[in-house]
């Protein structure tokens, strides 16, 4: 069974980024932000390329898929 | 603007309302009844209204926006499951109506209380689920 890990939270504290501030960017609700980084919510393809652009990384390395 | 705990105890407040009134609405014999529940179910719309209002301040101020993919998905899974709730209902209520009468020689079920019933379960139903999932997340 593959699990959904993300970078995102790691990647938000190095730009120095709150969960607000990213939610603000990419024009979600902070609620939003917060489920992404538990993996608890598989996010639109649209929103993960926001996520990565904001992040300045790509899909891939911002979303890992685990065995 | 309203705290996020302060929004919680407000939304089960008006769950809580919504449910007391309608089992006022089979408790209380008489065409007060009626009344009671109407009174309850406004009481519980306005504070619906208010809530929703002081989230609408709250996403102004933030400037995050009020609603977003997941909470657009989570109210039209929520929308579904309470049209489901209400066809069932629907079924459950013409079929008690009829053991009612037919078996047990009971008296007929009044059209009000089944179209409140109609509107209330669903409602609620609906309710509950939407704040459920925009809190659970994966929707799949």
């Amino acid at each position: 069974m593959f699990v959904l890990r993300t970078r995102i939270r790691e990647l938000r504290e190095k730009f120095g980024l709150t969960q607000e501030g990213l939610a603000k960017k990419v024009g979600v609700r902070r609620e939003t932000i917060v489920l992404i980084e538990k993996g608890d919510y598989n996010c639109s393809i649209l929103l993960a390329h926001a996520l990565a652009k904001e992040l300045k990384t790509t899909i891939d390395r911002l979303f890992i898929w685990e065995d | 603007m309203m705290s996020k705990r302060l929004n919680l105890f407000v939304r089960v407040f008006v769950l809580a309302l919504l449910m007391a009134g309608f089992s006022l609405f089979f408790a209380i014999p008489g065409n007060s009844l009626w009344l009671v529940a109407s009174v309850a179910i406004a009481m519980a719309v306005a504070l619906v209204a208010i809530v929703a209002a002081s989230e609408k301040v709250t996403s102004m101020k933030t400037g995050l926006p009020l609603e977003d993919e997941l909470s657009r998905k989570a109210t039209w899974k929520a929308g579904y499951y309470a049209f489901l709730t209400g066809l069932w209902l629907a079924i459950g209520i013409m079929a008690a109506d009829f053991f009612m009468v037919e078996a047990f020689n009971l008296q007929q079920l009044e059209f009000r209380y089944a179209f409140e019933a109609m509107i209330v379960v669903p409602s609620l139903t609906f309710v509950a689920l939407a704040v459920w999932f925009k809190k659970k997340g994966n929707l799949d």
